[in-house]
């Protein structure tokens, strides 16, 4: 086997010095950064795995980060990097061969002969410095990567909860959809308005405008809800009355039902919410004097739909009595209230008085979720039990007429009287 | 750059170089024993074409190291005993009126400068007027006497020599004169076995003989030959960045310095390790070479504040901590990677 020019052994012995070196260069500034995407890389997962999305953007970041990580590593260290001519200079030097290595590169003197390089004079890696790096980074990795982390599910409380009026709107117009003698369009246009108020931003829900444009959505419907209520009963009572005399009317009546009947008329035109064309033209003939002409199956028509129209009516106005009994009292539209003040020290229901008391809060704001309820307390609200207080009914007299002579020196006697008089008296 | 440095020493240069020049080292050896170190500074400085200063008490052998380079040489020596009375006229000479065929007339009387080698001793002891007049002609190489200037003899070569004691009524060089010296060479008291060396081989009043090694012409061109000697790149930054650190805030050393060395410390350092180079048979100067000469180089050229005069330091002592500093390669090992241990 030929042997290698000593020229040949010393450039390879320089190079793998100079590679080991340059590694080290690298892997000193490479290293915190490694570790720094760790932690990234870490908190990172812990967001994927809380809110429950794919982790793989972790990694890829992971991944980036650690390639911008070593190209910065690079960049920084490249000026310190061990050529091989540096590399011959370090041996040379530890091996005290009087720079003949730099020498003989330079082409001034001849390659000393190759020598095995002693093991004190190769830099060996110090496992001190770069072991806990990637130990670290690693634990911190696998930690958020197999660490039991809670999800956060989706809190309705994430978004500000609407106005219950709306919803209250919104239930009356469903249930009024329900029956066939309402023109759909005129119910459209209250849900439009509901939805107008609704695309509002969230933030403004609860502002003067939109709370009094709310309530007077809300008054607006329930009027012509009932307004709409009032013509089918008059409308429907017509026609029972009518029905009730097959012979005719009584004199009088005649002209007084298609009064009446006229002004139903007339309500259901001017009404917010419009019948069915075909329904309103039907109603429109109707006359006390032609009811008897009117076929049995036509009349029993006509009477299922009043009354179809009635039940919806009430069955949307029962929707809104649910509405208002889901308000706390006070808590109305701005400046008022649309229920009796609080407090009142009754136990009755219909006061919506507050017998349990509910506090919320938080202390960990970051977690906080309107409507978390963090505990319950119970208050008497038994106030029958105790005598009420009642003041002077007027000035100058006392509040209670007293027990017989008790009555003296509990009101008007100063302390030192009443005990003379206790003295007396015992 | 020039012919001389442009062509590196031939291996069969250096090879004879080396071996004529380590005869003579042996030669002297035989003059002054058990002075090796100063024996190698002595011809360092020869072939660098620098002059010397020696430090020492008397009778160390000092004159007779210049007799004997002087025989092995083949060189003129000449010795100057530095006084107080002693005027610069009596170093460089002086006109004299003469009667010539002519007339009468002024010639030239040359002074004991006139020699390859001269042996300025206790240079100290003369005025500063006196010691002037020698380091001009040191530095110039020639001398001007009443306008007429007259060329030293080539090669040039002083041994100056100052006593460490009696400094009463004595003229310290200043360190801009200190600074023209290549080295500052301290002789120390021989050790017993050279004592019993010398008491067996030596008679007082006998001068040792000594023969001829090579000749002026071998000299002059062992020190053209110097000046081809190899200066890698590495050594060249090493010895930049030693002069460097000797200056105030450049090293964690100098903070007791209070004057660092000169750009021509710089110009020593590396024609002394080329010289070195060339008697140890190498063509290029090495890390080794500076690391030899730095503190009879660096040493003299430093000033010390009166921190480093109460710790005891000197210039050497402080050169030594320097070259503890400041590593040779200018390059640092990676703090991934265990240091390893540096030769010597």
């Amino acid at each position: 086997m030929k042997s290698e020019p000593p020229r040949e052994t010393w450039c390879r012995m320089a190079r793998r010095l100079a590679r080991r070196m340059n590694v080290g260069f690298w892997l000193a500034d490479f290293l915190p950064l490694f570790f720094a995407a760790g932690l990234v890389q870490a908190f990172l997962l812990i967001w994927l795995r809380k809110n429950q999305l794919p982790t793989s953007p972790a990694w890829w970041v992971f991944a980036a980060l650690l390639l911008a990580a070593g190209s910065v590593a690079w960049f920084r260290k490249r000026k310190r990097f061990f050529s091989q001519q540096d590399a011959l200079v370090f041996l040379e030097t530890r091996l005290g061969l009087n720079n003949g290595l730099t020498a003989a590169d330079t082409g001034v003197a001849g390659w000393p002969k190759p020598v095995a390089l002693p093991a004190r004079i190769v830099p060996r890696w110090s496992w001190k410095r770069i072991g806990p790096w990637p130990a670290w980074t690693l634990a911190i990795m696998a930690v958020a990567a197999w660490l039991p982390v809670d999800p956060v599910t989706s809190s309705p409380s994430a978004r500000p909860v609407e106005p219950i009026a709306w919803s209250g709107i919104e239930s009356r117009i469903e249930t009024l959809e329900e029956t066939d003698i309402l023109e759909p369009a005129s119910l459209e246009d209250f849900r439009q308005r509901v939805e107008e108020l609704r695309r509002r931003a969230p933030r403004d829900w609860y502002s003067h405008s939109s709370l009094e444009a709310t309530d007077s959505l809300e008054e607006r419907t329930e009027r012509a809800i009932r307004d709409l209520r009032d013509n089918l009963e008059t409308t429907a009572r017509a026609l029972a009355e009518a029905e009730a005399f097959p012979e005719g009317l009584p004199w009088g009546r005649e002209a007084a039902l298609r009064e009446e009947l006229r002004e139903a008329l007339a309500g259901f035109e001017e009404g917010l919410l419009q019948l069915d064309p075909e329904f309103l033209a039907q109603l429109s003939e109707l006359d006390p004097q032609s009811l008897p002409s009117m076929s049995q199956e036509e009349l029993d028509a006509l009477r299922e739909c009043l009354a179809d129209g009635l039940a919806a009516c009430e069955a949307s106005l029962g929707d809104g009595e649910d509405v208002l009994l889901a308000r706390v009292p006070g808590t109305g539209g701005i400046g008022e209230g649309p229920a009796p003040a609080p407090l009142s020290f009754r136990a009755d229901p219909a006061t919506g008085e507050v017998s349990r008391l509910e506090s919320v809060s938080n202390d960990d704001l970051s977690r906080a979720a309107l409507g978390d309820r963090i505990g319950v307390g119970e208050t008497d609200d038994d106030d029958e039990k105790r005598a009420p207080y009642r003041g002077p009914a007027r000035a100058g007299t006392i509040a209670t007429p007293g027990d017989g002579g008790e009555a003296v020196p509990r009101e008007t006697f100063t302390p030192d009287e009443q005990a003379v008089l206790e003295r007396y008296f015992r | 750059m020039s012919s001389a440095t442009s062509t590196r020493p031939t291996p069969d240069e250096t090879a004879e170089a080396a071996e004529k020049l380590d005869l003579l080292r042996q030669t002297l050896n035989r003059v002054l024993f058990g002075q090796d170190p100063l024996i190698e500074n002595v011809i360092i400085g020869l072939l660098s074409r620098g002059h010397l200063l020696l430090e020492g008490l008397p009778g160390l052998g000092k004159t007779e190291l210049v007799k004997g380079l002087a025989r092995a040489l083949q060189l003129d020596a000449k010795r100057i005993q530095f006084t107080p009375d002693l005027l610069p006229a009596d170093v460089t000479g002086s006109p004299i009126l003469k009667e010539t065929p002519e007339g009468r007339r002024f010639v030239f009387h040359r002074g004991p400068i006139f020699a390859n080698l001269v042996l300025a001793d206790e240079i100290n002891r003369a005025s500063p007027k006196t010691q002037s007049a020698l380091l001009e002609a040191m530095q110039e190489g020639r001398v001007t006497v009443m306008g007429e200037t007259h060329t030293l003899l080539r090669p040039f070569f002083v041994l100056a020599t100052q006593n460490p004691i009696e400094l009463e009524g004595t003229y310290p060089l200043p360190e801009a004169q200190l600074d023209r010296f290549l080295f500052k060479l301290d002789i120390y008291r021989n050790e017993i076995p050279v004592l019993e060396e010398i008491i067996k081989h030596r008679e007082i009043g006998e001068e040792p003989e000594v023969e001829a090694v090579f000749d002026r012409e071998t000299l002059v061109r062992f020190a053209t030959l110097t000046r081809r000697v190899y200066l890698p790149d590495v050594v060249a930054n090493f010895i930049a960045r030693l002069v460097d650190a000797t200056h105030p805030g450049r090293s964690r050393t100098a903070e007791t310095i209070k004057f660092g060395a000169s750009p021509r410390a710089a110009l020593a350092l590396a024609t002394g390790a080329k010289a070195r180079a060339l008697i140890q048979g190498r063509g290029h100067a090495s890390f080794e070479d500076i690391r030899n000469l730095a503190a009879p180089v660096l040493g003299h050229r430093i000033l010390l504040d009166y921190r480093a005069k109460l710790d005891g330091k000197t210039g050497a002592t402080i050169v030594a901590e320097l070259l503890q500093e400041i590593p040779a390669q200018d390059k640092a090992l990676p703090s991934t990677l265990k240091p390893t241990e540096v030769h010597g």
